[in-house]
């Protein structure tokens, strides 16, 4: 999984979720985010401890939007809730409507999911570049950004750090902590601009590519072989 | 391609920040033979910086206006676009920080070997820039994890890959420790030896005398005074330094004594087989300590050996596992002093802390306070002016005064000295100086061993997660070991 072109692999994985957004089969649902966190699990090189606690949050909308379901469903005394959504024939029983709300969420994780924990951000928009003509001034600029992460977050700790000494009380995102990381987030993209250019960083020029992510069969017959047996999916079952 | 004529020359510069803003220089011509290092020097503001900005071809594009020709080969800066431009002349920034685009080092050399459109062997040539740079144990390491001295490294190796024939510095060695500044000189003159040409700005001639071919002296105005001084004729214009209030050397620290601290004194701070942690990690252990009433303790090593880590938990922001007991409030003052400001004028960042200590004060009264503080820092004709457009040492000196103004008698400073002229340096020390007489207890976090040397009552170590304190007479063998100037 690992290995797929990213670029394709984020295509295939947009493409079924629209296609998984136009039914409420439980079956397909369920079957969907059952295979998909099998094989992110399955993944070698996958942080299985992190990928359970991601999963975390995506179980507990599950379980609201079953209980959702369950209770706020009733035929009779649904009707202004059905006609909001204008879906009335789905909402048959309590149960089958809570899991059909509960199991979309859980498919739509799984995708999610299965992308997330099986892709190197790098190569991704190393793919996007290569093979869906993202302009390397983005390119270069989102992997800068996303690089910067660890150096916000040690700032946010000392601007903390800095007001706790002076005596100042300020919550989580009090705009007393957030004025000078604004700045600094300021000055930082203008420096790093010039770094980039001084490093004869130039948008729209030839440049060798010492990153290059291939694109291959396998890419082109994952992303029909998926879509393929979705649409297989959506229409048996 | 070369022809015989100066390699870079400069003709008539003049810039301004904005159409109504004074010059920051004027009129300036000099030029550059192939191969030279040159070193400029001048009082903080003078314009150096911005000089060292221009000559790379980044001003005006990113700021202000600049009249007047920067030529290399006799073809103009301006005119050749950054992919053509990088292989002419490199910059290397003051802070390693925000140089990087890409998460590991070999990913950064491969970016500029991109850059270039280099049509050898891009992992080949990687390889090899990291082997010069003694970088090949770290090349897939985070870059976020790396050390400043290695970040600066780093960046050296990426300006190499551009292939430019200049290399402009811009203050390369101001967050860096003795020792790393040592092993990145080695490498810049190895490389000057090889033909590269050095641009370089810096506030001190220390690490550069032993290989530059000469320095150019700036006056606070941005003229250039001097262009020709030699570095072993500087002895004789040691007079010229000392009116501009730039370093030459560590003699300025002659007349420095540390205070006369009273050795009965009872400690303020005990200290007893502390341990802190890092981000999860425990940096230093075993520690044991006391720091005495009205002394001064200097705190040295390298890069990365929680000097910052025990600052903030003596300040009371960090864990710690042990004894430790602090009489009364601790004050802190950041290396980067930004990140402490909180409100848009000089005079608010006062009254902030005084309110702190006062809620119920009258304003009026707050506000007389406040000012005379400033007129003691030197600040008053600045109140009402944006911390941020401060120079460095006025908002080091800004830092200093918002933290004492809350009457805290311990106060931690981090590289209290870093990146400024030595007259904006004797004016931080003569301000603490006045403040240790009257009781206040300081310990300062720093790179600078001479000055921990002449200031200083006592002198600690950090190295390898444990604190040792030390003599003089170690302090010199410790500098001498790792080929560092005292």
């Amino acid at each position: 999984m690992t290995k797929l072109n990213p670029g394709y692999k984020l295509l295939t994985l947009i493409l079924a979720s629209l296609l998984l957004s136009t039914t409420y089969s439980t079956t397909l649902n369920m079957l969907v985010a059952l295979t998909a966190l099998t094989v992110t699990f399955l993944t070698p090189g996958v942080n299985r401890r992190r990928l359970t606690l991601a999963l975390l949050p995506f179980l507990l909308t599950a379980a609201g939007m079953f209980m959702t379901g369950l209770f706020f469903s009733s035929p009779g005394e649904a009707e202004i809730a059905v006609r909001v959504v204008d879906q009335r024939t789905l909402y048959a029983t309590s149960w089958s409507t809570a899991l059909k709300l509960a199991s979309r969420i859980m498919a739509f994780g799984g995708l999610g999911m299965l992308f997330a924990f099986t892709t190197n951000s790098m190569e991704l928009v190393m793919s996007l570049m290569q093979q869906f003509r993202l302009p390397p001034k983005f390119a270069y600029g989102i992997l800068a950004a996303y690089h910067f992460f660890p150096t916000i977050r040690s700032e946010y700790a000392t601007v903390g750090a800095a007001l706790k000494v002076r005596g100042i009380k300020a919550f989580a995102f009090s705009p007393k902590r957030i004025f000078p990381m604004l700045v600094h987030a300021l000055e930082r993209s203008e420096s790093l601009a010039m770094a980039m250019e001084s490093r004869g960083f130039e948008g729209g020029v030839q440049r060798a590519v010492a990153f290059r992510v291939p694109l291959r069969a396998v890419d082109i017959l994952f992303l029909i072989g998926t879509i393929g047996i979705l649409i297989v999916g959506l229409i048996f079952l | 391609m070369h022809n015989g004529g100066p390699l870079l020359s400069c003709r008539n510069l003049t810039f301004r920040y904005g159409a109504q803003a004074g010059p920051v220089f004027e009129n300036l011509s000099f030029h550059v033979e192939q191969g030279e290092a040159v070193l400029f020097m001048g009082p903080s503001g003078c314009g150096k910086s911005t000089l060292a900005y221009c000559l790379a071809g980044l001003y005006p594009e990113y700021a202000g206006e600049l009249e007047g020709e920067i030529l290399i080969d006799d073809r103009p800066v301006s005119q050749m676009p950054p992919s053509k431009r990088a292989r002419e002349i490199s910059i290397l920034f003051q802070n390693p920080d925000n140089q990087f685009c890409m998460g590991r080092a070999d990913h950064e050399i491969l970016f500029a070997l991109e850059n270039m459109n280099y049509d050898g062997d891009l992992q080949e040539r990687m390889r090899e820039l990291l082997h010069f740079s003694g970088l090949y144990a770290v090349g897939t390491a985070p870059i976020h994890t790396l050390s400043g001295g290695t970040k600066q490294k780093l960046a050296l190796a990426t300006s190499l890959a551009t292939n430019a024939r200049i290399l402009v510095l811009d203050e390369p060695f101001a967050n860096l420790d003795p020792a790393a500044c040592v092993q990145l000189a080695g490498k810049l003159k190895e490389l000057n030896r090889q033909g590269l040409t050095l641009l370089i700005v810096d506030h001190n001639p220390g690490y550069w005398r032993s290989f530059i071919t000469r320095i150019a002296l700036m006056d606070s105005q941005g003229t250039l005074v001097n262009e020709n001084l030699l570095p072993d004729q500087l002895e004789s214009h040691r007079e010229l330094f000392a009116r501009h209030g730039l370093f030459l050397d560590n003699h300025w620290l002659d007349g420095v004594t540390p205070p006369a601290a009273d050795p009965e004194s009872p400690p303020i701070v005990r200290a007893k087989d502390l341990a802190l942690k890092y981000e999860k990690e425990t940096v230093l252990d075993g520690l044991t300590f006391q720091l005495k009433r009205g002394s001064v303790t200097a705190l040295i090593g390298q890069n990365g050996s929680g000097k910052t880590t025990l600052l903030c938990t003596l300040a009371g922001v960090g864990k710690y596992k042990g004894e430790l007991t602090v009489d009364g409030r601790a004050g802190l003052v950041f290396q980067n002093p930004r990140f402490q400001f909180l409100t848009l004028t000089v005079l608010e960042e006062v009254l902030t802390t005084l309110r702190v200590i006062d809620p119920c004060a009258d304003a009026a009264l707050l506000q007389k306070r406040a000012e005379e503080l400033l007129d003691e820092f030197g600040l008053l004709p600045l109140k009402d002016v944006s911390p941020y457009s401060l120079s460095q040492g006025q908002q080091r000196r800004l830092a200093l005064l918002s933290m004492l103004a809350g009457d805290r008698p311990l106060l931690l400073l981090d590289e209290p000295t870093y990146a400024q002229d030595e007259r904006s340096t004797r004016k931080i020390l003569k301000l603490l100086y006045q403040r240790v007489r009257q009781g206040l207890t300081a310990v300062i976090a720093t790179h600078d061993l001479a000055l921990a040397k002449a200031f200083a009552n006592q002198i600690l170590l950090l190295e390898d997660g444990r604190l040792t304190p030390m003599t003089s007479k170690d302090l010199d063998r410790y500098a001498s070991e790792r080929g560092i100037l005292l």
